[in-house]
């Protein structure tokens, strides 16, 4: 059964799935169930620096939401 | 004495020259380069419109089935983005076992060339036979003698002589075109499906670009008992790290997910040092319909890159679910090629106890052809699942296989066909006109693919 999930973020940058791009911000993503490191494309201008949830129990509907925040201290 | 003296350095000379590694280091790693999808291209063809051909396993019946279908889709002219094409130039991906792998690699290689001599060069020439006579020349008594050197390879330098022309993958690499040919293979330890690209050879360390198409033909189609098991070099890694989710989904995916966990599992398996040699047989053990690669590729984008690179935009693997993430793809026909025989009743019409060969064929091809069953009706499902949004990806999913023959004699004819490489030149050419004809007589391609192009014509 496919999960799908959307990360949320001030702009729209390119999404990092276990460091290889897929989607972007915004955008709901199809996805198999499972554990990934997820990560926004440069300028590194945010935080967390990562996240690794579980994606399952999702729907097109419902999707999991994954929230990134502005961080202009951060790595640029 | 002098006879001796003569022979001895011989069968020296022969036995270690079959020592020598058949696939060779990968002594520097770049996931740009090598055989690999994203490195085939062939002008005119988007990814806007993606087609994915899967060529099951069964010797020369299969070879001629899916010969038919590609010479179908030479055929089929369609008008794309106002310019007219011949369909076969849209196929970007052949996932091939074992019988219909000699058909992938030779289109892959030769392209048209394919529809000019490969049935008098393979389908209609008795392969079985040249094979037994090989094995009995008598230079390959001595090579035998040598336990690195088996009946496959005499075989893989038959298929590289006769058909393939002594070509590498490096010369595929040069061609440098679509469709990418994936010729399937089974690890013999791991029970699993291996395929010959460079992503895959990476896990070893490897360069695939000096292995020879005949070798991975012999490996595809080394059928368990009939020949013996191809063997590659698994190298110490020097620059290629495991891929980031492998433990990542090894520590939380078990019970989360576990087709992913096993194929974590898999691939952590070629980082174990002490597996320094890897044993192929024949493809169809893991997979005998060529469809696994695809599917795992449409639920989950676990690519094999070195766990080290970070933010890479220009992957060149071969992965749907990115693709379809990335919005590369509108229009996406998937049609698999399924040379699966009828099921073989004659043992029922005697009380008499089967012998063992057919025991052992029943015991090797039953979980073949169920799997394969199991496998097509897992990609209807998962197609059925995935959330319907046709604006954004259109999904066509074409089944072959000989129970759609309608004519009930026809039907029963073909699938008594044997799986072995010597069908007579009738048989051969009532497979291809059998794969011509239930392309066309499919709704989905006829009705609803061609259809929703728009513009199907011949």
């Amino acid at each position: 059964m496919p999960e799908y999930f959307k990360v949320l973020f001030p702009e729209q940058r390119d999404l990092f799935v276990d460091g290889i791009k897929m989607g972007q911000t915004q955008q709901k993503i199809e996805i198999g169930k499972g554990t990934y490191t997820i990560k926004l494309g440069p300028p590194l201008d945010y935080r967390p620096k990562w996240r690794r949830p579980t994606i399952k129990d999702t729907s097109f509907d419902d999707p999991m939401v994954l929230t990134f925040e502005k961080n202009p201290g951060g790595d640029t | 004495m002098k006879t001796r003296r003569i022979l001895f350095p011989l069968v020296m000379f022969l036995a270690i020259a079959s020592c020598a590694p058949l696939n060779p280091k990968l002594n520097h790693y770049d996931y740009r380069q090598g055989y690999r999808f994203g490195n085939c291209a062939t002008p005119g063809n988007s990814d806007d419109l993606f087609i994915v051909l899967t060529f099951s396993g069964g010797g020369t019946r299969a070879a001629a089935f899916s010969y038919g279908v590609l010479k179908t889709l030479n055929e089929t002219n369609v008008v794309l983005d106002g310019a007219r094409r011949k369909l076969i130039d849209e196929v970007d991906v052949i996932s091939s076992i074992s019988g219909g792998s000699f058909t992938a690699a030779y289109y892959g290689l030769f392209g048209q060339r394919l529809f000019a001599d490969f049935e008098t060069r393979f389908l209609k020439h008795n392969v079985q036979g040249d094979l037994i006579m090989r094995t009995l020349y008598p230079w390959n008594w001595f090579k035998l003698l040598s336990p690195y050197y088996s009946r496959i390879d005499i075989a893989a330098a038959y298929y590289d002589d006769r058909l393939f022309e002594k070509r590498t993958y490096n010369d595929l690499v040069r061609a440098g075109r679509r469709p990418f040919i994936m010729l399937n293979a089974t690890d013999l330890s791991l029970g699993t499906r291996f395929e010959f690209s460079q992503g895959q050879f990476d896990l070893l360390q490897s360069d695939l670009g000096g292995v020879s198409i005949g070798r991975a033909v012999a490996a595809s189609s080394a059928f368990p008992g009939l020949l013996t098991p191809v063997t590659l070099k698994n190298y110490p890694k020097t620059d290629f790290v495991e891929p980031q989710w492998v433990q990542t989904v090894i520590k939380n995916d078990l019970d989360n997910s576990p087709r992913r966990f096993k194929r974590a599992s898999e691939v952590g398996a070629y980082f174990d040092t002490q597996r320094e040699y890897i044993h192929l047989m024949d493809g169809g053990v893991a997979d005998n319909i060529g469809l696994r690669g695809t599917l795992y590729g449409l639920m989950f984008p676990d690519e094999l890159i070195s766990g080290d690179l970070e933010f890479i935009t220009d992957s060149r693997e071969y992965n749907l679910i990115r693709m379809i993430a990335n919005r590369k793809i509108r229009k996406l026909l998937i049609i698999v090629v399924d040379a699966k025989p009828g099921d073989n009743l004659s043992m029922d019409h005697s009380r008499k106890t089967p012998g063992l060969a057919k025991v052992v064929n029943s015991v090797a091809s039953a979980p073949m052809a169920n799997y394969s069953f199991e496998t097509v009706q897992l990609l209807t499902d998962y197609m059925e699942q995935r959330y319907p949004d046709p604006e954004k990806l259109k999904t066509y999913v074409v089944h072959l296989r000989f129970d759609s023959i309608k004519d009930p004699v026809q039907r029963k004819r073909v699938k008594s066909y044997g799986t072995n490489f010597d069908l007579p030149p009738e048989a051969v050419d009532e497979l291809i006109t059998v794969g011509a004809m239930l392309l066309k007589q499919s709704e989905v391609f006829t009705d609803e693919f061609l259809k929703d192009l728009g513009t199907a014509q011949k």
